[in-house]
C-alpha cells in the first residue's frame, strides 16, 4: 500500500493553524466546523510525534503512541466543538503520553534517565539525534510531570497560555504560575549544565 | 530565561521532527488499524508496510479497532484507498 494514496491532499484547516502547530499565536475562536481527519493528520502529525517524545514516551513506543492519539482523534472528531483544535489535540497527546509513561514506569525497576535506558534503536537515527537533543531530554527529565507538560507545550510547542490551560484542563493562573516555575527550573538546570561542561573542558 | 537558554530551545525545537519515513510508517499502520481489521506493523523499514493479521495486534488495540469498525466510520473518516 502506498501511503501517499491513503490521504487526499489536505487543505489548511484555518489560515492561522496551517503551520504544523508551530505558530505562537492562539487560534481564532471559530464556530463548530467539520474538520476532515486527514487534514488534522497532515497538519499535526509532526507536532504530536515530537510532543509525545518530549513528554517522556520512550522512542520504542513512539509509533504506537502517535497511532493511539490519532485513533482517539478519529473517534472523537465529531464531538470537537471547533473552539481550539490545537488545545484539543494536545489534550489528547498529554493523556496518551501519561498512559505510556505509566506503562513504561511499571516495567522499569530503576528510574534511570531515559537517555541511558532508551537509546534510539536505529544507529542512523541515533546519529541524527545530537548532543543538544540528548541534553534537552536530560533537562526535561529534571522537571516534575506538571512542569514538564506546561514547559513542553509552552516553550517547545509554543502554545498560548489559554491553549495550555485547555490542553491540561487547568486554571489559567495555574498555568502561568507553573510555566514560570518550569522556566526557572529549566533555566537553572541548563546553566548548571553549561558551567559543569565548561569546568570539564578546562 | 536567559538568552542562551532561549537560543538553545530555538535550536532544538524542531530537531526531533519525524522523517517522511516515520510519517509514512505510522500512517500505514493507522490506516490498517482504522480501515481493515488488519494492522500494518509500525516496524516496517523505509515505509514498506508489513501487513500483520489482526490476531497479532495487542488485545486492547484490536478491541479499539473493532469498535471503530463497528461504528461504521461514524467519524466521517475520509481515508481513501
Amino acid at each position: 500500500m502506498n501511503p501517499s494514496m491513503v490521504l487526499r491532499h489536505a487543505a489548511p484547516l484555518h489560515a492561522d493553524q496551517a503551520t504544523d502547530g508551530r505558530a505562537g499565536e492562539p487560534p481564532r475562536e471559530t464556530a463548530p466546523v467539520a474538520v476532515p481527519f486527514q487534514a488534522v493528520y497532515a497538519e499535526y502529525f509532526r507536532a504530536m510525534w515530537r510532543t509525545l517524545r518530549r513528554l517522556g514516551v520512550p522512542q520504542a513506543e513512539l509509533d504506537d503512541a502517535v497511532q493511539d492519539v490519532f485513533i482517539v482523534v478519529h473517534r472523537r472528531l465529531p464531538e470537537f466543538d471547533g473552539r481550539s483544535l490545537r488545545g484539543w489535540l494536545y489534550a489528547i497527546a498529554v493523556r496518551v503520553a501519561s498512559d505510556h509513561r505509566r506503562g513504561a514506569t511499571q516495567q522499569k525497576t530503576l528510574p534511570l534517565p531515559e537517555a541511558l535506558v532508551d537509546p534510539a534503536p536505529d544507529p542512523a537515527r541515533a546519529s541524527e539525534v545530537g548532543e543538544s537533543v540528548r541534553l534537552l531530554h536530560e533537562l526535561l527529565a529534571e522537571l516534575d510531570e506538571p512542569k514538564r507538560e506546561v514547559f513542553v507545550l509552552g516553550e517547545l510547542e509554543e502554545l498560548s497560555a489559554p491553549e495550555i490551560a485547555e490542553a491540561l484542563g487547568e486554571n489559567l493562573n495555574t498555568v502561568y504560575a507553573r510555566l514560570r516555575a518550569a522556566r526557572a527550573r529549566f533555566d537553572a538546570a541548563f546553566r548548571r549544565r553549561r558551567a559543569r561542561d565548561e569546568r570539564s573542558v578546562r | 530565561m536567559t538568552p542562551e537558554t532561549r537560543s538553545f530551545l530555538a535550536a532544538v525545537r524542531h530537531a526531533e521532527d519525524p522523517s517522511p519515513g516515520d510519517e509514512s510508517r505510522v500512517l500505514a499502520a493507522l490506516h490498517g488499524a482504522l480501515a481493515g481489521g488488519t494492522s500494518v506493523t509500525a516496524a516496517g523499514a523505509s515505509g514498506a508496510a508489513k501487513v500483520a493479521l489482526a490476531s497479532s495486534v495487542s488485545g486492547l488495540k484490536l478491541l479499539t479497532v473493532l469498535a471503530l469498525l463497528a461504528a461504521g466510520a461514524a467519524a466521517g473518516s475520509v481515508f481513501v484507498a
